[in-house]
């Protein structure tokens, strides 16, 4: 054995072997590469590279685990890190920043940036590079799967006269057809269904794979008016044509991913609060973006968007006639846009030119 | 026990038989143990919330932008840092896992859930096949993630296992088969909308939520007794005493607070509204308004659950277990209040919300701390005595090393 240099600097540790528990009190050193650890009984070496070192922190105690399940425990830290420093073994630069607490709030600040852009651009991404390999037969498959569960716990079938669905059909399949190119115009199936007194009302729905679903109470609201009809099936087109079901379906997890990897393990309330709210600011996205189709589709049938504004007048002052309690949600937790807000858009958008 | 993900060994606990009943027998190294009453060791926490704080935001931003690849990477320093922190008779832990072979646990684990959910949100019967796959493979994946958190902890150099077999994990699982056909049922009536065949399944449902209901505390005292009955460091080797009755008393406590919890509420927010009520309309505020402030107050009345329930069961359940868990030499003793960890969570909570979660890293530490100083070891005899005797027995290593491969660590 090389006897250590006089001027190498030396630190008292504690030297387990990993068979036995008893400690033995060793002086550290280090020299031609090799950590040395030595008393009056024994005197063991270990290359440098083969050490794992303990990352430079203010509390707690050092240990560096050695080959062969070894371990050396410092109990002093300081005494420690000064030794590590004088022997040339520094810090790595990740082990600097999180000492400095100004790397770290550069690194907080890089976080809440980086969440926000995850929350504004790379989820919405992530979820059309999901979809872009998810086929249309997946949407379709869905779609029926969902429709025939709403069939059983909402809807019963239309008791709208043949004639009237069919003149409805052919009125937005000529629409569709005339909005060609400034529409999106995905293939659709449209349905009639009946509500039971006190379900859904006059409602209307889009499902994956183009199922549009109308209640008989939504025609009836708007039997004079069929323009504000088309806005509504319009908008309704535009959450198929965006396949915003299955969208909102990716979206929601990869949300309930990023707030889990930050929040994770101190509550799930506080875990599902973040989820809940992002998802539900994406469902109103989704409700603009089917609005701004609504309009597309009414301008190009040369119809008034301001018409479909009518539908959610007539729909308040049903639900105000509507005996019991209203309960509106405050808007962070509500999946639509207030309706004050669509219905000045939809008044908006008549005032524009065409 | 969301809350902590340290508790595998860490948590706490103290001696009902330990040392009384057990009689004094030689120590495997032939010395005669003396007769007297255990060493009393104390465990410190001695992390600080400002420097994992630190660790943390670094850790979290490289996990961020390696698109969670760094996050074994993350979650050895924290273990280490934690560990490194944790001192057991003035001796501090170690932690030993390997994040190379963390990262494939982790990738499998990621590559799992993606499939799991995805399979829920693609059909009913998709999802329920994925619950039932997941239900199948809980309990070995529990069991790996034991043995690696365990396999790679160490104090005075010795590392402790776990030496618990995999068929012992299912069986300690099988009072919840119960829950898993609740499940199962749940997903065929949503699949078979006819009434008849609904109906059917409903009623079979409902007989076994309540068999599910009354096998609870017997499922979990299996799944203590297993887990608390393979704990091993050097030659000893733990056992969980707690008797069945004891877990089924303290389901019927915690169900006696949610009881008197939910009563209490309901008189103070219909106390409250009446009050808001009266004065607001008498105000002029209109019916709405007040309407419109309904779900708040349900969601307020929702949180004391939270804040009475929760820290009740993690603290009686933390005693109760560590309490009873002891080996021929070493014993525990924890003495978990409630109320403390109610304030705690309490605290955790209010600045959790009102720093937008950047409390997280002080929470956890002072959650840890909390959990960890309440207890005490009880050693009997000379630790520097204790040997590693793992080399002998070669069908456990075989087992550690199979759950080391994977690295799986779900974080219990």
């Amino acid at each position: 054995m090389t006897p250590p240099a006089p001027a190498a600097p030396t630190l008292d540790a504690e030297l387990f072997d990993g068979r036995s528990a008893a400690a033995q009190p060793v002086r550290l050193h280090i020299a031609h590469g090799q950590l040395h650890a030595s008393n009056d009984a024994l005197h063991q070496h270990w290359p440098l590279t083969a050490v794992r070192w303990p990352e430079r922190e203010r509390h707690g105690r050092r240990l560096a685990y050695l080959p062969g399940g070894a371990m050396l425990v410092g109990h002093d830290a300081r005494a420690w890190d000064d030794w590590a420093a004088a022997n040339g073994l520094h810090p790595s630069w990740l082990v600097r920043c999180m000492q400095s607490w100004r790397a770290v709030l550069a690194a907080l600040l890089a976080c809440v940036l980086l969440l926000g852009a995850a929350y504004r651009w790379g989820t919405p991404w992530a979820a059309q590079a999901v979809l872009g390999v998810v086929p249309p037969q997946v949407d379709a498959d869905i779609g029926e799967a969902v429709l025939a569960q709403v069939d059983t716990q909402w809807f019963q079938p239309s008791a709208l006269p043949q004639a009237t669905q069919d003149a409805l059909r052919a009125r937005l399949a000529q629409a569709v057809q005339r909005a060609a190119g400034r529409h999106p115009t995905p293939a659709y199936t449209l349905h009639f269904r009946a509500t039971p007194p006190g379900g859904l009302g006059a409602n209307a729905l889009a499902l994956p794979g183009g199922h549009l679903v109308v209640t008989d109470a939504m025609v009836k609201l708007l039997a004079d008016r069929p323009d504000a009809l088309i806005g509504v099936l319009g908008h309704e087109l535009g959450h198929v044509a965006r396949r915003h079901g299955m969208r909102s379906l990716v979206q929601a997890s990869l949300l309930a991913a990023l707030s889990s990897a930050v929040v994770g393990d101190v509550s799930s309330l506080i875990t599902a609060a973040p989820a809940l709210l992002g998802q539900m600011a994406y469902a109103r996205d989704f409700e603009r973006e089917a609005d701004d189709d609504a309009i597309a589709l009414m301008r190009a049938n040369s119809l008034d968007p301001a018409e479909m504004a009518l539908m959610f007048e007539r729909l308040q002052a049903e639900r105000q006639a509507r005996p019991g309690p209203r309960i509106e949600l405050p808007i962070a937790l509500s999946s639509h846009p207030a309706d004050a807000e669509r219905m000045a858009r939809l008044r908006g958008a008549a005032g524009q030119p065409h | 026990m969301s809350t902590f993900d340290d508790s595998a060994w860490r948590g706490s606990g103290a001696p009902s038989q330990f040392p009384a009943t057990r009689p004094v027998e030689p120590s495997v190294f032939g010395a005669t143990v003396a007769p007297d009453a255990p060493r009393r060791a104390a465990i410190r926490f001695t992390a600080s919330g400002s420097e994992y704080f630190r660790i943390w935001i670094v850790n979290l931003l490289l996990t961020l932008v390696t698109l969670s690849i760094y996050y074994p990477f993350a979650r050895a320093r924290k273990l280490r840092y934690f560990h490194a922190n944790t001192l057991v008779d003035e001796q501090p832990l170690g932690f030993h896992g390997d994040p190379w072979k963390m990262l494939r646990g982790h990738l499998l684990v990621v590559l799992f859930l993606v499939c799991y959910g995805g399979a829920g949100r693609i059909s009913p019967v998709a999802g329920g096949v994925a619950a039932l796959i997941f239900a199948a493979l809980w309990p070995a994946l529990w069991v790996a993630s034991l043995r690696f958190r365990l396999g790679n902890t160490s104090w005075r150099g010795l590392r402790l296992h776990f030496s618990g077999s995999l068929p012992g994990a299912y069986l300690a699982f099988a009072p919840f088969l119960p829950a898993l056909l609740v499940v199962l049922a749940g997903a065929l009536v949503g699949d078979h909308p006819e009434p008849e065949t609904a109906k059917t399944l409903g009623i079979a449902m409902g007989l076994m939520l309540l068999l599910m209901l009354a096998l609870m505390p017997l499922g979990l005292a299996q799944l203590k007794r297993y887990q608390h009955g393979h704990f091993n460091l050097g030659a000893e080797r733990t056992q969980l005493s707690a008797r069945t009755r004891s877990f089924y008393a303290f389901y019927l406590r915690s169900f006696g607070l949610t009881i008197i919890t939910m009563v209490m509420v309901f008189a103070t927010v219909a106390g409250v509204s009446l009050l808001v009520g009266a004065v607001a309309l008498a105000s002029g505020a209109s019916k709405e308004t007040l309407l419109a402030l309904l779900p708040i107050a349900v969601m307020l009345a929702y949180l004391p659950f939270f804040f009475v329930l929760q820290p009740y069961a993690v603290s009686r359940l933390q005693n109760l277990v560590w309490n009873h868990t002891a080996s021929q030499h070493v014993g525990f003793e924890s003495r978990l209040r409630a109320s403390s960890l109610a304030w705690r969570m309490l605290k955790n909570f209010f600045f959790m919300v009102i720093t937008l979660g950047l409390y997280r890293p002080f929470a956890v530490v002072h959650t840890t701390r909390l959990r960890l100083e309440s207890t005490q070891v009880l050693v009997q005899g000379d630790v520097n005595q204790w040997l590693d005797t793992r080399s002998a027995t070669r069908a456990e290593a075989a087992g550690d090393a199979a759950g080391d491969v994977l690295g799986i660590d779900i974080g219990l």
